[in-house]
C-alpha cells in the first residue's frame, strides 16, 4: 500500500508509441525522498550520462513528491529532469500551479519521456488512459495558445504542460511552461522537449491520494497553515509584494546585481519593486495549488507602448532585465516578462543574456553595425528590441507579432 | 508645578491638539503648532526631555540611514543651523562631519557598499581609508581603525538643550504644557472629539499627537491599534571636561558606540543596541556589563580617554519598528502618531514636529512623511516583533482563528490585529444560524478548501467527488461554489425518495443515503452545481456543513470563505453581489 505516492511509473517511447506503466519501487522512493530525488536517481541509472542532450538518449522526466496534491500545505510543484543542453550536466528545473498534483491525481508520481516522435506529437492522458495525438497543427503557437488548443481538444479541465515556439526550435533557453504562463524555466529544458518533437502533455486526473493517518496528517497541514499565516515574511510580504519584494531587500544589502554584474546596488531599485508592482500593474494574487501565500501576481501594463497583461514579474526577471539591464521602467521589465512567456524562454537568462550584451556593446567588443541599433544600459526600448531577437524564427506561422 | 496642578482643575474646555509626550518631537510639535496659532496643550508624565530626548547622543546625522529616511533627515539637517536664532538658546550645533569608523576587515566592503546606496540617493558621504580618517582626527588610535564613512554635513548637538529651547519657545507661543501627567488611554467622544484619560482627570481635545516614545505602544493599544513598535535601551556615560579632542560626531560600523565631544568639554559615549527592554519605566537600570564594554571600545579608539574620569552614566528607552523607521501617520480621525525613531531620533525630531504641524494645519499629509505610514505593517498580524532579527508572531488567541472558524475574529479572517478597531463592530457579530459566506475578492484559486472537503469526508485527498470546487472565470476571478442550502430549495422539491432532509441549527440540507437511489433528479433541479454524483457512494453528495464546523472555511488562510451569522441587512448586498458574482462566472465559464 502506497501512502503520499501513486505508487506508478509512466514511460512513454515516442520512438516506437510504446506506453508503460511500472511500480514504483518504494524503497526506492524512501532512499531518494521526493520528485527531485525519485527522477535524479532514475535518470542516473537509466542514461548514458555522455549522451546528446537533445539527442533521443536523452529522457525527459516530470517528478512529484509523495506530498504533492495530499493538501499538505503548498506542495504544488513538479520537477522536470533530464540532462540539460545549457550546461551539460543534470538539470532540474520545477514549477508551481496545479499542472503536478494533477499528475498525481491522473495516478503518476513520475512520468518519464523517451526517444523522439517522428511528428510533433502531444500527448493526452486522462488517468489510466494515454494517447500520443499530432501537433502538426499547434506548431508555432504561443503557449498559451497551445493550452488553450489542446484544452479544446481534450477537457476544459486538463492541465497542460508545453513548449513554446523557442522549445520547438531548441533554443538553449527554453522552458518547459504549465498552466499557461509558469515555466519550468532553467537549463533549457524546453529544448529537450522539443528535440524530442513533444509539443505538449495534458492530464487529467480523477483519482485519490491514501494517507496513512489523515486526521494526524490533516492536523499538521493546520499547524504548518498557521506557521505560515503567523509568519510576516511569507503571508505579509510574499502575499503584499510577491517575490519582488525581495528587491529592495537586496538592493539594501548591497547584494543586488546590477549592469550585468558591474555594480551591486541599483538606483532604480525601488521603481521596479514589489513594491512598485502592487502600487502600479497588480491585478489580483494568484496562488498555487493548496498554497496560503498566494505570491503569483496578475497584473497588467494598460497602456503605452509595454502594455499587456499576465502573470509576474516575479523577483527574477526584475533582477534579470530591471538592475541588470539598468532599466528603471516597470512596464518595460513587465513587457520583457510577457514577451518571455510568449516564446517560451527563461526570463531570466534572457534578461541576463541581454544585459551581457549591453555590455559587450558599452566596452565597444560588439560594434553597433553588429547589432543594429545602440544598446546601452539603461535605455528601456533598446532593451525590449534586444530581448525580441531572442524570438525564435518563423513564430506565430508568420503572423505578425502584436 | 503646583501652580501647573491649580491650572489643571480650572481647565475645562477642549483644545485643538493635545500632544502627549515631552520629548523633542512633542515639543517641536507644540512650537510649531504654537507658532501657527493653534490652541494646544502637551501632557507628559515626567518632565520635558525625561523621555529619550534628554537622554540621547546629539547625534546630527543623515548617514547610515534606512533610504526612505534620509531625505526627512536631509531637510532636518538644513534647519538645524537656523534653530539656535529662532529658539533663542545656543543649542551647541556643530557640523563637522559624521565619521563610521570601520574596526575589522569584514565591515570593509559592506560599508563601502552602503556607502554607494547613500551616494546613489544624493547624500554626499564618502569613504576614507585609515591614513585619511587619522589625518583628519589625529587623537584616534591609528591601529584600531581601518577607514571610515564620512558625511561631511552631519554634526551633533545637546538634545536636551534642543528640547527644552523647544519647549520654553513653544510656552512663549502659547502652548500648555502639563508636566507629572500620564495619559492612560484615548477614546472618542460621541461628539466626535478625543478624550483623554489621564493622572490629572480627562482631557479632550479635536486632534491627538501620540508623540510618547517607549509608552506610545502601550497608548495605541488603548485605542485598539497594535503597532510593531519594541521599546530598545540605550546606554549612555559621559566623562569629566577634557581638553579638545575631536569635533565630528562618531559611530562605528558595528553600530555598538556612539561618541562626541560637547561645549562643555565632557565626552559623551555610549553603547547602541544593547538590549530589548520589557519594561517602559522612565528611568531604566544601567546596565553594568554593557557600560564597561563601551568604555573599554573608547578607549580602544581614543586611548587618551583611559585617563578621564567618568561622571555619570544613564540608559534611555526608544522604540524600534521591524524596518528601521518610524511609524508617523494617522490612527484615526483624531489621533495621529510619530514614534518608533529606533535610536536616532533627535536629528530628525525638529522636522517631524514642523510636518505634523503643516499636516494638521493644512489637513493633508507632507510628501516627506510619505514613507511612514503604518498600513506598512498591515499585514504583520499580532506580531509581536523582537528586534534581534528574529520573528515571533503572537496568536491573540491562539484557538480563535481555526478552530472557531473564523467566527469572531474580524476583517481578513486570519488577521486579528490589522483592522482591530474595537470602536467598530464587525456585521459579522449579527446571531443566528450560521452560513458560508464567500467572499470572491479575497480568493487566490489555491484549492484548499476543495482538499480540506476531500480528507474531511472521504479521508483521502482528491478532487473529483468533493462538494465544493473552486470556478475559474478569468485570470483574475476565480470562487469557491458549494451549496448554499437555499431557503426555498429546488432540490428537495424534486427528490421524491425523501433522500434530502433539512435540520440543524443552521438549517442544513444534507443527504440521507440510504434513501438516495441516485436518480439525479436533485443534480438536474440545482442551479449552483450544488450537488454531485458519487461513483464510489453510488448516491448524490453535497456539503453538510461539516457538522457544523466546515472544514474549507478552517483551512482557507485568505479568508475568502467564511462560516458565520448574516445579519437582515447585509442580506440584501450579499444578493445583489451574488448575481454580480454569478455573471462574471457565466462569462468566463462559456
Ligand atoms: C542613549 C541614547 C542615545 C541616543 N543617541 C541619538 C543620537 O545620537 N542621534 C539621534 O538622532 N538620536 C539618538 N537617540 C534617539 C533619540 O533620543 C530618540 O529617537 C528621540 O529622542 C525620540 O524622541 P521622542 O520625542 O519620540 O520620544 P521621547 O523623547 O522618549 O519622548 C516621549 C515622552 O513621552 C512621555 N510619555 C510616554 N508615555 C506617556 C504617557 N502615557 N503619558 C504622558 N507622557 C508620556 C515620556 O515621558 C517622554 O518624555 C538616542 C537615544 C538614547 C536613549
Amino acid at each position: 500500500m502506497y501512502h503520499g505516492y501513486t505508487g506508478t511509473i509512466l514511460r512513454i517511447n515516442l520512438t516506437d508509441r510504446r506506453v508503460s506503466k511500472e511500480p514504483l519501487d518504494l524503497s526506492l522512493a524512501e532512499k531518494f525522498v521526493g520528485g527531485r530525488g525519485l527522477t535524479s536517481y532514475l535518470l542516473y541509472r537509466e542514461m548514458d550520462p555522455a549522451v546528446d542532450a537533445l539527442s533521443p538518449e536523452n529522457k525527459l522526466m516530470f517528478g512529484t513528491g509523495p506530498l504533492t496534491a495530499t493538501g499538505a500545505v503548498a506542495a504544488s510543484r513538479y520537477v522536470v529532469v533530464c540532462k540539460a543542453p545549457l550546461t551539460g550536466t543534470i538539470a532540474c528545473s520545477n514549477s508551481g500551479g496545479f499542472f503536478g498534483p494533477e499528475m498525481k491525481f491522473a495516478g503518476y508520481d513520475v512520468i518519464i519521456f523517451e526517444g523522439k516522435a517522428d511528428k510533433p506529437v502531444y500527448i493526452w492522458i486522462e488517468d489510466d488512459k494515454v494517447e500520443i495525438r499530432s501537433a502538426e497543427k499547434l506548431m508555432g503557437l504561443t503557449p498559451e495558445e497551445t493550452e488553450d488548443a489542446v484544452r479544446a481538444a481534450t477537457s476544459q479541465l486538463a492541465k497542460v504542460a508545453c513548449i513554446g515556439p523557442a522549445g520547438e526550435k531548441l533554443s538553449l533557453l527554453a522552458g518547459v511552461v504549465n498552466d499557461r504562463q509558469r515555466l519550468a524555466a532553467r537549463s533549457g529544458v524546453g529544448a529537450v522537449m522539443g528535440s524530442k518533437n513533444l509539443k505538449a502533455v495534458a492530464v487529467l486526473g480523477t483519482g485519490s491520494i491514501c494517507l496513512a493517518d489523515p486526521e494526524g496528517f490533516w492536523l499538521a497541514a493546520l499547524d504548518v497553515l498557521k506557521k505560515i499565516v503567523n509568519d510576516p515574511v511569507s503571508f505579509g510580504s510574499f502575499r503584499a509584494y510577491g517575490t519582488a519584494n525581495l528587491v529592495n531587500l537586496i538592493n539594501e544589502m548591497g547584494a543586488y546585481p546590477t549592469r550585468n554584474f558591474l555594480e551591486e546596488v541599483f538606483e532604480g531599485a525601488p521603481a521596479t519593486s514589489g513594491e512598485a508592482i502592487a502600487e502600479r500593474i497588480l491585478l489580483k494574487n494568484r496562488a498555487c495549488f493548496a498554497c496560503p501565500i498566494a505570491c503569483t501576481r496578475v497584473s497588467e501594463v494598460k497602456d503605452g507602448p509595454y502594455s499587456g497583461r499576465g502573470e509576474g514579474p516575479e523577483y527574477e526577471t526584475t533582477w534579470s532585465f530591471g538592475a541588470m539591464c539598468g532599466v528603471s521602467n516597470l512596464d518595460a521589465v513587465a513587457k520583457a516578462n510577457f514577451l518571455c512567456r510568449d516564446y517560451g524562454i527563461d526570463s531570466m537568462s534572457a534578461g541576463a543574456t541581454v544585459a551581457c550584451a549591453m555590455e559587450l556593446y558599452e566596452k565597444g567588443y560588439v560594434p553597433q553595425s553588429d547589432i543594429g541599433f545602440p544598446l546601452r544600459f539603461g535605455d528601456a526600448d533598446a532593451m525590449i528590441r534586444a530581448g525580441r531577437a531572442l524570438r525564435p524564427p518563423r513564430m506565430f506561422h508568420g503572423r505578425e507579432e502584436t | 508645578m503646583i501652580g501647573n496642578w491649580q491650572w489643571v482643575m480650572a481647565f475645562n474646555g477642549t483644545s485643538d491638539v493635545i500632544i502627549i509626550g515631552g520629548g523633542i518631537v512633542g515639543c517641536a510639535a507644540a512650537y510649531y503648532l504654537a507658532k501657527r496659532g493653534a490652541n494646544v496643550t502637551l501632557l507628559e508624565r515626567g518632565g520635558v526631555g525625561s523621555g529619550a530626548s534628554g537622554r540621547s547622543g546629539g547625534g546630527v546625522r543623515q548617514s547610515a540611514r534606512v533610504s526612505a529616511e534620509i531625505p526627512l533627515a536631509a531637510e532636518s539637517v538644513a534647519l538645524f543651523p537656523t534653530l539656535s536664532d529662532e529658539l533663542g538658546v545656543d543649542i551647541e550645533y556643530v557640523r563637522r562631519g559624521n565619521l563610521r569608523l570601520v574596526e575589522s576587515v569584514d565591515h570593509i566592503r559592506p560599508m563601502q557598499v552602503d556607502i554607494k546606496r547613500q551616494q546613489a540617493l544624493g547624500l554626499d558621504v564618502q569613504w576614507l581609508g585609515q591614513a585619511e580618517v587619522c589625518e583628519m582626527v589625529p587623537s584616534l588610535q591609528r591601529e584600531s581603525v581601518l577607514g571610515a564613512s564620512f558625511c561631511p554635513t552631519d554634526g551633533h548637538a545637546n538634545p536636551l538643550k534642543l528640547t527644552t529651547g523647544f519647549a520654553s519657545a513653544a510656552r512663549r507661543a502659547g502652548a500648555q504644557f502639563v508636566t507629572g501627567c500620564e495619559v492612560r488611554s484615548v477614546r472618542q467622544a460621541d461628539s466626535g472629539e478625543a478624550v483623554l484619560e489621564t493622572s490629572r482627570g480627562d482631557f479632550r481635545a479635536k486632534t491627538v499627537i501620540v508623540a510618547a516614545g517607549a509608552g506610545a505602544q502601550k497608548l495605541c493599544l488603548s485605542m485598539g491599534f497594535d503597532l510593531p513598535l519594541a521599546n530598545m535601551r540605550y546606554e549612555s556615560l559621559i566623562t569629566e571636561a577634557v581638553p579638545p579632542l575631536f569635533s565630528q560626531m562618531f559611530g562605528v560600523a558595528a553600530a555598538d558606540l556612539f561618541f562626541r565631544q560637547t561645549q562643555h568639554g565632557s565626552v559623551h559615549f555610549g553603547g547602541g543596541l544593547v538590549q530589548q527592554s520589557e519594561s517602559e519605566a522612565t528611568t531604566p537600570p544601567s546596565a553594568c556589563e554593557n557600560l564597561q564594554l563601551a568604555a573599554e571600545h573608547i578607549v580602544r579608539l581614543i586611548p587618551q580617554l583611559g585617563r578621564a574620569n567618568l561622571v555619570r552614566t544613564w540608559g534611555g528607552l526608544d522604540p524600534s519598528t521591524p524596518d528601521g523607521i518610524p511609524i508617523i501617520d494617522r490612527l484615526d480621525e483624531n489621533v495621529l502618531v510619530a514614534a518608533g525613531f529606533c535610536g536616532h531620533g533627535f536629528a530628525i525630531g525638529p522636522v517631524v514636529g514642523r510636518r505634523l504641524a503643516e499636516w494638521i494645519a493644512n489637513g493633508e499629509k507632507p510628501q516627506t512623511l510619505a514613507p511612514f505610514k503604518r498600513s506598512r505593517f498591515d499585514s504583520w498580524l499580532q506580531t509581536k516583533w523582537t528586534p534581534t532579527g528574529s520573528f515571533e508572531a503572537v496568536l491573540a488567541t491562539e484557538a480563535t482563528q481555526v478552530a472557531d472558524s473564523g467566527n469572531g475574529a474580524t476583517g481578513d479572517g486570519w488577521r486579528v490585529t490589522a483592522s482591530r478597531d474595537t470602536r467598530h463592530p464587525s456585521p459579522e457579530e449579527a446571531a443566528g444560524p450560521k452560513i458560508i459566506v464567500v467572499d470572491p475578492s479575497k480568493c487566490t484559486g489555491c484549492r484548499m478548501c476543495e482538499m480540506a472537503c476531500s480528507i474531511h469526508h472521504t479521508h483521502t485527498a482528491r478532487q473529483t467527488q468533493v462538494r465544493i470546487k473552486v470556478a475559474y472565470a478569468s485570470d483574475d476571478f476565480y470562487m469557491p461554489i458549494a451549496c448554499i442550502h437555499c431557503e426555498e430549495a429546488y432540490c428537495m422539491e424534486a427528490c421524491v425518495f425523501e433522500a434530502l432532509v433539512r435540520d440543524g441549527p443552521n438549517a442544513v440540507i444534507r443527504v440521507v443515503d440510504e434513501n438516495c437511489t441516485a436518480c439525479m433528479l436533485c443534480v438536474d433541479a440545482c442551479p449552483y452545481g450544488g450537488i454531485t454524483y458519487s461513483e464510489e457512494k453510488d448516491a448524490v453528495i453535497k456539503c453538510d456543513l461539516c457538522g457544523g464546523d466546515p472544514a474549507c472555511a478552517a483551512y482557507c488562510a485568505p479568508g475568502a470563505i467564511r462560516f458565520r451569522a448574516v445579519a437582515e441587512a447585509e442580506w440584501e448586498r450579499m444578493k445583489a453581489n451574488a448575481m454580480d458574482n454569478v455573471g462574471k462566472l457565466g462569462q468566463g465559464l462559456k
